[in-house]
């Protein structure tokens, strides 16, 4: 299945196999979405959570 | 085999020429000059070539370039460059100059930038300024080029897509380029400013407002957004070899979501295996960093958003000899003579470095 990084627009594929709950992520930029819902050859993303940039410094 | 000459060979630019022609399976390097070296081994000044190569450094005679060579690599410094370049150019051989002496179209420019009258204005509009990814087909049919300035290309990579981007509504006129550089940028001739004890640690600043690479960085954008801009530039010397990052601010008249960035980017350089796109959600290397391009020919152009001030920040890395100079030459050769624009330069950055 695929669609697109609501991000940076880069194609995303999701594996065919894939369950609910499943963490997909983008080749180019890495943002993380989780597998919302199945069905009928399509899939629905939601971002999942990611750890912001903060080095401490 | 293509013969190849290389003028000013003994400086790191020169160095790092021989590196990567020594490897090119299309050329033989047939002359290295160096006035100061001349009768040396080239791997004497160039240890790291030890084994590589037998050749000796002959004296900048241009006439001796001329007869033994197909193609010449001019790496002499400002103001040399052009008192040499013209005759090997009058022969009609190919050359790809380095130094600055042939990159501004305008020879008004130069007294402004360089502090000199620039004696062949003529050849000025001849020589093509070589980003093969902004100007790849007029590279190919160039016989004259002139390769850019380290913080200016790198500057300009991250740069030209967002002032080509109309919709993206970049303030034209408030354009500030921060460039942070290692130590190799400033050369191979040692001074009290470069002497160790001097250099190791600095975080130094040089050149905060006038930089010379400011004429060919706005010479470029301009060509982009069809008009005038003004590009304030900033340096900085760093305590690296080899490297530079290139911090650019500019504003935008609107909201701008990263999409809108990306698809920008992609619009230039998809198809460009040089230039790499860095916005990582991940892991240590989220953006642009030196230290992941060194030895390498890639530059890395990544951004941020400030939604608050309307500041887009656009990064991009290079290493100052590779894509910052021999790299994007040798580019710009491959493109010349019908080769593949990789061949010689397809090397990974080293890592950990």
């Amino acid at each position: 299945m695929n669609t697109n990084c609501k991000e940076c627009g880069a194609g995303l594929s999701v594996p065919g196999d894939a369950i609910v709950g499943e963490i997909v992520s983008c080749k180019d930029c890495s943002t993380e979405y989780e597998v919302a819902e199945i069905g009928n050859g399509s899939v629905l993303l939601k971002p999942a959570e990611q750890v912001g940039e903060d080095w401490g410094e | 085999m293509v013969r190849i000459g290389i003028l000013g060979a003994s400086g790191y630019i020169g160095g790092e020429l021989l590196r990567l022609l020594l490897q090119h399976p299309e050329v033989e390097v047939t002359a290295a000059s160096s006035r100061r070296y001349a009768g040396e081994y080239v791997f004497r000044v160039h240890p790291n070539l030890r084994g590589m190569t037998e050749l000796q450094f002959s004296p900048n005679d241009a006439s001796k370039v001329i007869a033994g060579s197909d193609l010449v690599f001019a790496a002499l410094p400002h103001g040399e460059s052009v008192k040499i370049v013209p005759q090997i150019a009058d022969a009609g051989l190919r050359v790809v100059d380095l130094s600055a002496d042939f990159r501004l179209s305008d020879r008004g420019q130069y007294p402004n930038w360089y502090g000199y009258d620039h004696p062949r204005a003529d050849l000025l509009e001849k020589f093509v300024y070589s980003i093969p990814e902004i100007n790849r087909e007029k590279v190919k049919g160039a016989t004259l080029v002139s390769s850019p300035g380290c913080m200016a290309i790198t500057a300009i990579l991250a740069l030209a897509p967002l002032l080509k981007e109309k919709s993206l509504g970049i303030d034209r006129d408030h354009i500030i380029v921060d460039a942070k550089v290692g130590s190799s940028g400033a050369g191979g001739k040692p001074s009290l400013a470069t002497h160790f004890s001097e250099r190791f640690n600095v975080v130094r600043p040089y050149k905060p407002a006038g930089h010379r690479h400011s004429a060919e960085v706005e010479q470029v954008l301009e060509a982009m957004a069809g008009e005038k801009v003004k590009v304030s530039m900033s340096a900085h010397a760093v305590n690296m070899v080899r490297g530079i990052l290139v911090t650019s601010h500019v504003f935008t008249a609107g909201a701008v979501k990263p999409i809108d960035v990306w698809k920008a980017y992609r619009s230039m350089y998809t198809g460009s295996y040089f230039v790499r796109l860095v916005r990582d959600k991940n892991g240590p290397f989220r953006l642009p960093d030196p230290k992941l391009v060194i030895g390498s020919n890639f530059c890395d152009v990544g951004f941020e958003i400030e939604e608050r001030t309307g500041r887009l920040v656009a990064l991009s890395a290079t290493d100052n000899l590779v894509k910052g100079a021999a790299g994007n030459a040798i580019q710009s050769m491959n493109l010349m003579l019908g080769f593949d624009e990789k061949t010689g330069l397809a090397m990974a950055p080293l890592h950990p470095v």
